[in-house]
């Protein structure tokens, strides 16, 4: 465990200090984000109507927001940093290490996570603070539901990480996966019969989301969000997909090793 | 220069039996046979030079060392560890050069660079901070601490990888074409600390296209062709079984016709003005007195008679060209 945390914290400086290297760049990408943001929960209420399940509109962007950017820095970040490491060359010597693949795999993808995270928290601040929006804080339940909805996540990312690897190109297709995710988050707010409901019920992600909007809108509190009923398809949801991805990228990394494509870009 | 440890006995740092590996093939790509049932030894204290044409195998080799690629057959041990058994421990024995720039993240200084990646191999951290300033000096890298890679010379470069595997302190070095593309200063300097590295009791097995700097820092030689190892054997045995098979003869021909070469036994190297230049290959001196008395018989007045002196690039090519059916490198195998 020690030593895990010695190459995670290893992984977050490197790439902290690579962030903070070009100060401009990353300040003005943040600032980018909040007005975009900004725009639309200022400019939304005037012509769109209150969200039918959600009550405010802009309460449904920024729930969108929380786990859409949470998505964003786990898979994609996943994704991307194997790219990046592959094209520059130094993956194959991150990976020529006494550390199992999987192992350094996971620790890239949770210090991509963990470099942004500060930042992220901020944007989540700052937008609820200059643009009005109104949740309920209860941190013993996020708490809950974001390592559940991050372990679904890091199992996307051990799969997409497992893809990189080897097929190199597959940037197109995390777009479409972003799309299916994009719509699996409509899924969870909206009403898709008995069926939509007991399959988005064991998907980590739409199930997180709609504890989120328990939690952040109608103020429910830990209990709400510990029941079996709420918890169970959460944490069993996660904990499968994750394990999925293990699987997957295992196998994927062998195949990347029989064909000498670790690397290659 | 002799180097040559007796090093037999000793447990050795890389050890590799019948390792073979076959690219699988696809809808439109045959398999390829990339390295075929290699047996090699690497000693502490010693540098392995592995010289082969391209594609002849040298970094698929290298890769399956690093735990990079997966070997169709045969086993690699590192130290005592078998590689596929014991991955983690097996590891924590090598350091590793790559090929190019691929060992270093360039917008993280020289100091983070150290630090990074003296992390991901379970260094202990304190020890290459407190090392480190004395690592910078001797590989020149002092003043540069603060240096981000990308801003380094090729060379500096080069040198901050070296550096990097020099302060983990595995017991194995594995530096694939650690001096391509640099010039002859940084070359040299960079084969010193390769020379020192061994000296200091560490094994260093290097791939190199050039056989200038494998003939000065090796111990021995394995040369690879087609996936096979032709050949490991240390480097003053090799220029030894080629000593005496070279001769050139410089001649003028100013009247008469040119002496004919091929009668003489001998290969025309240059024809120029009345000047000619003959090489006569052969371990048979009476053969070189022959060619010298047939010559005299004739109009040409002999300039010059020298032995050339058997280089590792020389070596090196007689044994890739070699069709099988030479006595002496038979020996080799």
């Amino acid at each position: 465990m020690k030593r895990f945390a010695k190459i995670l914290w290893a992984h977050t400086k490197a790439n902290l200090t690579e962030l903070l290297r070009y100060p401009l760049e990353f300040g003005t990408m943040y600032l980018i984000i909040i007005l975009f943001l900004g725009g639309i929960f200022l400019g939304i209420n005037a012509f769109v109507p209150a969200g039918r399940f959600l009550g405010d509109t802009r309460t449904a962007i920024f729930i969108g927001y929380m786990l859409w950017t949470f998505y964003m820095l786990t898979v994609q970040g996943a994704t991307f940093a194997i790219i990046r490491g592959a094209r520059e060359g130094f993956l194959e010597r991150e990976l020529a290490s006494p550390y199992s693949h999987t192992t350094v795999i996971i620790t890239k993808i949770l210090a991509s996570t963990l470099s942004r995270l500060i930042h992220y928290l901020l944007i989540a601040v700052v937008c609820i603070l200059l643009f009005g929006i109104d949740v309920h804080l209860d941190a013993a339940s996020l708490l809950l539901i974001f390592p559940l909805v991050y372990l679904f996540l890091l199992g996307l990312g051990l799969i997409f990480a497992g893809l990189s690897l080897a097929l190199k190109r597959v940037r197109s297709l995390v777009g479409i996966i972003q799309m299916a995710i994009m719509l699996i988050s409509f899924g969870a707010l909206g009403s898709y019969g008995a069926f939509g409901e007991a399959v988005f019920r064991w998907i980590p992600y739409t199930q997180g989301i709609r504890l989120l909007r328990d939690v952040l809108v109608d103020g429910a509190g830990f209990t709400h969000v510990a029941r079996p009923g709420n918890l169970l398809p959460l944490a069993v949801g996660a904990v499968v997909f994750f394990a999925l991805g293990l699987v997957v990228f295992r196998a994927l990394d062998r195949l990347a090793m029989r064909r000498g494509l670790i690397g290659q870009f | 220069m002799s180097r040559q440890r007796t090093a037999s006995d000793e447990l050795p740092a890389l050890r590799l039996e019948t390792l073979s590996k076959t690219y699988p093939g696809g809808l439109r790509r045959k398999a390829v046979e990339a390295v075929r049932g290699v047996e090699m030894r690497v000693h502490p204290g010693e540098v392995v030079a592995l010289l082969g044409p391209n594609g002849a195998g040298k970094t698929t080799l290298i890769k399956m060392v690093c735990g990079l690629l997966l070997p169709t057959a045969g086993r690699i041990h590192i130290g005592p560890y078998d590689l596929e058994r014991k991955r983690s421990r097996a590891l924590a024995r090598l350091a590793v050069v790559l090929e190019g720039d691929r060992n270093l993240r360039f917008r993280l200084n020289v100091r983070e660079n150290i630090l990074f990646f003296a992390s991901l191999v379970d260094a202990d951290l304190a020890r290459v901070r407190s090392e480190f300033p004395a690592v910078l000096e001797r590989f020149g890298l002092d003043g540069e601490e603060k240096t981000q890679a990308r801003n380094l010379s090729k060379g500096q470069r080069q040198k901050l990888s070296l550096a990097i595997a020099y302060l983990t302190r595995a017991g194995l070095m594995l530096l694939d074409e650690p001096t391509l593309g640099l010039d002859v200063e940084a070359s040299r300097e960079l084969q010193r600390i390769i020379r020192d590295t061994a000296d200091s009791g560490r094994a260093v097995l290097v791939t190199t296209h050039e056989m200038h700097v494998a003939q000065r820092i090796a111990d021995r030689v394995a040369i690879i062709n087609q996936g096979r190892l032709v050949t490991l054997k240390p480097v003053d045995e090799l220029l030894e079984l080629f000593r005496f098979r070279s001769y050139t003869v410089r001649l003028r021909v100013e009247d008469g016709p040119p002496p004919d070469p091929e009668a003489l036994g001998a290969r025309l190297v240059e024809s120029r003005d009345g000047y000619l230049e003959l090489e006569l290959e052969t371990d048979d001196r009476g053969r070189l007195f022959a060619l010298l008395d047939a010559l005299r018989s004739s109009e040409a007045e002999i300039l010059e008679i020298a032995r050339r002196q058997p280089d590792l690039e020389r070596v090196f090519l007689e044994i890739i060209a070699d069709d099988g059916r030479d006595e002496k490198l038979k020996a080799l195998r």
